[in-house]
């Protein structure tokens, strides 16, 4: 049973990644602009996170409390990268695609940059940041570990957002602006705003994600491990609705934590099969709706004006 | 002067030429482009530097490591191997995705289209025994047919299911990526226990040669790049793909199979993908990876895009951003020694690839004329925006001087669809481009004179009286091509007829000037045209062009010295109509001292000719004259002023021009004329000459002459008076004449008016006579029968 119990807390903690990465990206896509960068926005949030949870901020070993407050800051930090994304894509009009591949770079490049020296900094004799809430917080050790609250954290978020964009006024213009941005336009909302607030959400929405990855690996590598890129194929398959992107998430974090324990190899499946079963599944779905676009109808293109 | 830069010995054609290739609109744009695309580069290299060195704490060494980075790659074999085959991966990888892009497909698959075709060579090269030699291309061609596969499918689900190819390409990444592991993993390879991570494909099979892979790498790259540059600049294939990507439904309507250019692009894209991977695994290193602990995708492929994104999708241009890269990625590990952590090329390459995606910022960017805005205080950066728009534009304004030049693009305006700005206000500053050269005219205030453009290489101008402008062009059909006043101290004009090549704007031109000008004064010009055209005059080394401008400008009133220069072509005109007006279009002497030495040569050769001829005639002229008539010579009309003017100035083209006048056919009124004056002209020849030998100057005798011309003049003062008053004479009485006329007609009328009164009275007297009679007639008639009938009535009743 230890091997199950590690498995539904793994599962719990990769939802809560995925999901809140899904988010990211569905906050900045509703608002028309593609974020392709969630995984370069995810490392850097990790980069932070580690600062922020550091025994060198606080002064000693951070009491369980403070997560708050770092995740806060994780999140705040992050939307650096949401400024870059938000003043290359809106102002200057780029191709969404290019620049969040550019996010994509930047971010992973930074990180792994980064990484050894601030590790060096924070925990002298360290090469690798590392997260110091894991103590506090342990993963992966009984049926119901400390993940649940991870996970019930970003659930109440995700049932939050998915609230305010359905049910307010705020939240309806918000996935107009994704829709026709020209007639939110014509209604005197400035759509400007609408996608920079969205698009600095969707990077601290990232961040978060990046943050909680550092639950998963005792050591910060530099990278997230694809989870960015997975959280991309979330949004797609779950297709552009936060209650199917919730149920996507839950299989896919399913797949990728079972591939980590014995579970599957145990049943002769290779892992690397189970890797690459949520990108199966995203691609048979998208083989699958792919006429019927569920996107929002101007995601990816420049809001200009005049167009209307 | 400073600014001025002395203008180079070229030819004016072929500096026109050049000036055309230099400032065309395709050439300025790729110019900005490449500016643009240093500049980030740059930018973001100095970005990634500092962020290094302030990370790193390297800001001692902050030389060193740039010092480091660009000598790294050439310090021995093995660093120039590294160096070089890295660019060429960068290249190949850059190719692939521009190939792609062209055709409007991000094709973010690279690394795994790479990956396939990598996995599917060292399978066979480890598993069929190929033979030495040929091998390498087997090896090539399956790596290419495989990342070819996987890219149609991403491909094909676009174009069939319209499936996002950056969506797709990415899951079909990360699909290839576990997959290519786990089968490489499962294969019957066996593998050296010393590196379990990764694999090589077989030694003997390698791209390499003697342990180097940058030459075939080169050749490979080489390849890849004279394919992709001829396939989408020179073939009807590529054309098609950049139509696609440029406009889908633009394709659709030019009939094109979109769906299979898409695959096909694709396609294209995936095949060098597998070169990629070739040259990477099998060439420059060979570890494949066969482990997923890394969970990273090959970051080869990503490069390829950063290459290509910062080399604006030119295959040309992606060899030095390539080689700036690589000169990034080898240095680093010499880096590392310095206390600086590898990952800086990476840093490096996502910083470039966000100025990429930030390239409009630096293309709209312009600090020049930015601070000209702020210095200045005018919209130097609009007006520079403006330029762009339209060929000919003012940029502001003419004042009287150029109203020809403001009728000329107003009409210009009114027939092509160049947008009106003009506006009216003092001072005059205009950019115009006529037959692909730029001239940049400014005047300030009433006066105009010539600011010089910014641009060293431009030629200035001169703006010039109207009427000039409108002869030049009548008179020749050709278009005024260039003015220079710095060099010459007076401007040129250069004629030549080849650079109007359009029919349409050469009959414009002739339209406006026609506005523009006197008919009578065309048709006078016409006829002196042709007479020299058919008989070409040229006496005494004077070219005809000098001649016939002489003869327009005596017509006009205006006055000029005219300079001929040892080039055909150039005519230099000096204008000495007034002081005012000289001063107002700049003009001055002769400056250059070439000039100043051929005018004295040619002036003395010319008198020694010249003059005799006019002496002979001059007389013949003034007796003309002195009868009171104008000499009238093909349309020309002399006056004693005039002559006068020439004769005491000597000058030399004046006399050739009179001389040759007189030489012409004329009337025949005006032949015998001539002839029987040309006797008496000999014998005052032989007076002169008498006069002469006892020691009279030619000066005294022209005073002579002159103080003849003025009697003669105050002659004709004196019977001018006479005549008006004889003329005033005849008009009173002939004033007077009328009057009485009129006074008898009166008088006579009076009488008519009169006579029919009186008739009509007389009428109305016998009518009323002969009424009376009637009336009493009629009475007595009445009478009569009623007595009768009183008769009748009586008989009745009895």
């Amino acid at each position: 049973m230890g091997d199950l119990g590690t498995l539904l807390d793994l599962t719990f903690l990769f939802t809560a990644i995925l999901l809140a990465g899904a988010i990211s990206g569905y906050l900045s896509e509703r608002s028309g602009i593609v974020n392709l960068g969630i995984d370069g926005m995810m490392c850097v949030g990790a980069l932070f996170f580690g600062v922020f949870s550091s025994s060198a901020f606080w002064g000693g070993t951070p009491p369980f409390a403070t997560i708050i407050v770092a995740l806060l800051l994780t999140m705040i930090c992050t939307m650096i990268m949401g400024v870059m994304h938000a003043f290359v894509c809106i102002h200057l009009k780029a191709d969404h695609t290019i620049a969040g591949t550019a996010i994509n770079l930047v971010g992973l490049a930074l990180s792994t940059f980064l990484n050894p020296t601030l590790a060096g900094l924070l925990n002298p004799g360290e090469s690798r940041i590392m997260c110091k809430y894991n103590s506090c917080l342990p993963v992966g050790n009984s049926l119901f570990g400390s993940s649940i609250i991870i996970f019930a954290v970003v659930l109440l978020i995700a049932i939050a957002i998915f609230f305010i964009v359905n049910r307010t006024k705020v939240g309806l213009r918000f996935k107009a602006v994704g829709e026709n941005p020209n007639a939110v336009d014509a209604q005197g909302i400035s759509v400007f705003k609408y996608q920079w607030i969205a698009v600095l959400l969707s990077s601290a929405m990232a961040g978060l994600a990046g943050g909680l990855f550092l639950f998963k690996v005792t050591a910060f590598n530099g990278d997230v491990q694809s989870m960015g890129y997975l959280s991309l194929a979330i949004l797609i398959t779950g297709g552009w609705r936060i209650p199917k992107i919730t149920v996507f998430a839950i299989v896919f974090a399913i797949f990728n934590a079972a591939a980590g324990t014995t579970t599957f190899t145990q049943l002769g499946i290779p892992q690397l099969v189970v890797f690459s079963i949520p990108y199966i599944i995203t691609l048979v779905v998208l083989l699958f709706s792919g006429r019927k676009s569920l996107a929002p109808a101007h995601s990816g293109i420049p809001f200009e004006k005049g167009m209307r | 002067m400073l600014g001025f830069k002395k203008k180079s010995r070229l030819s004016p054609k072929f500096n026109l030429k050049i000036q055309k290739i230099i400032h065309s609109d395709v050439r300025q744009s790729t110019t900005k482009k490449i500016i643009a695309t240093i500049v980030a580069i740059l930018l973001a290299f100095m970005l990634a530097l500092i962020i290094a060195c302030s990370v790193c704490n390297a800001w001692g060494q902050f030389g060193k490591v740039m010092g480091t980075i660009f000598s790294a790659g050439f310090q021995n074999i093995s660093s120039v191997n590294s160096l070089l085959s890295n660019m060429c991966i960068l290249i190949v990888g850059g190719l692939a995705f521009i190939f792609a892009y062209k055709a409007g497909l991000f094709n973010i698959g690279i690394s795994g289209q790479m990956v396939a075709g990598a996995t599917g060579a060292t399978l066979v090269c480890h598993l069929c025994n190929l033979v030495p030699g040929a091998n390498q291309f087997v090896i090539l061609i399956i790596s290419m047919g495989l990342g070819a596969l996987v890219a149609a499918i991403a491909g094909s689900l676009k174009a069939y299911l319209k499936i996002n190819e950056v969506v797709s390409s990415i899951m079909l990444n990360w699909i290839i990526y576990f997959m290519s592991i786990l089968i490489l993993g499962m294969a019957p390879i066996t593998r050296d226990a010393s590196n379990l991570n990764t694999l090589a494909p077989a030694d003997n099979l390698l791209l390499r040669i003697n342990g180097n892979s940058f030459g075939p790498l080169i050749i490979l790259a080489g390849v890849c790049i004279i394919f992709v540059a001829v396939v989408l600049n020179f073939t009807v294939f590529g054309r098609k793909q950049r139509v696609t990507g440029l406009s889908n439904s633009g394709a659709l309507a030019a009939g094109y199979n979109v769906k299979a250019n898409q695959i096909a692009s694709m396609a294209i894209s995936g095949a060098l993908a597998g070169v990629l991977g070739a040259m990477l695994y099998c060439g420059f290193s060979p570890n494949m990876p066969v482990t997923a602990a890394a969970k990273a995708i090959p970051q080869e492929g990503f490069n390829g895009i950063s290459v290509g994104l910062i080399s604006m999708c030119s295959p040309m241009a992606s060899i030095p951003v390539s080689l700036f890269f690589s000169m990034v990625k080898t240095s680093v590990s010499d880096l590392q020694i310095l206390g600086i952590d590898n990952h800086i090329a990476d840093v490096v390459f996502g910083i470039v690839v966000y100025g990429a995606a930030a390239i409009t910022l630096f293309l709209n960017l312009k600090p020049y004329w930015l601070t000209l805005d702020i210095f200045r205080g005018k919209n130097y950066s609009k007006i520079k925006h403006e330029r762009n728009m339209s060929n000919i534009e003012l940029l502001s304004i003419a004042g009287d001087q150029c109203a020809i030049l403001k009728k000329y693009f107003v009409y210009y305006q009114k027939h092509s669809d160049v947008p009106s700005t003009m506006e009216l206000k003092p001072g005059v500053k205009i950019k115009m481009w006529w037959g692909g050269v730029r001239y940049w005219l400014v005047s300030q205030q009433a006066k105009l004179s010539v600011k010089h453009h910014q641009r060293k290489d431009l030629f200035t101008g001169k703006i010039f009286f109207k009427e000039e402008m409108a002869h030049i062009i009548v008179k020749n059909k050709m278009l005024v091509v260039d003015f220079d006043y710095k060099k010459h101290g007076g401007w040129y004009i250069k004629l030549n007829e080849k650079l109007v090549k359009s029919p349409e704007l050469r009959t414009k031109i002739n339209e406006v000037t026609k506005h523009n000008c006197n008919a009578q004064l065309m048709t006078d010009l016409a006829k002196v045209e042709k007479n020299f055209r058919e008989k070409p005059f040229n006496p005494h080394g004077i070219k005809k062009t000098a001649l016939l401008a002489y003869l327009q400008n005596i017509r006009t009133g205006l006055r000029y010295r005219i300079n001929i220069s040892r080039q055909n072509k150039l005519v230099y005109f000096t204008l000495q109509q007034t002081k005012e007006q000289a001063e107002a279009i700049g003009l001055g002497e002769i400056r250059s001292k070439d000039q100043y030495d051929f005018a004295r040569t040619a002036y003395f050769k010319a008198y020694q000719k010249t003059f005799d001829v006019v002496k002979a005639h001059y007389d013949t002229m003034v007796r003309t004259f002195t009868r009171g008539k104008q000499l009238n010579i093909m349309g020309i009309r002399f006056d004693p002023a005039t002559l006068n003017l020439l004769y005491m100035r000597n000058l030399k083209e004046e006399i050739a021009a009179i001389s040759h006048l007189i030489n012409c056919p004329l009337t025949k009124a005006q032949l015998n004329e001539v002839g029987n004056l040309v006797s008496k002209v000999r014998n005052l020849e032989e007076k002169i000459e008498s006069e002469r030998s006892q020691g009279i100057g030619y000066r005294q005798i022209a005073k002579n002459y002159l103080n003849k011309s003025k009697e003669v003049n105050d002659q004709i003062l004196v019977d001018k008076n006479e005549i008006n008053v004889a003329n005033t004479r005849l008009a009173s009485i002939v004033a007077k004449a009328r009057n009485n006329e009129k006074v008898l007609q009166h008088e006579k009328w009076m009488a008519q008016e009169a006579a029919n009164e009186q008739a009509e009275r007389e009428l109305r007297k016998y009518a009323e006579k002969r009424a009376k009679r009637e009336a009493k007639a009629f009475r007595k008639k009445i009478e009569r029968e009623q007595k009768e009938a009183l008769r009748d009535s009586r008989k009745g009743v009895i």
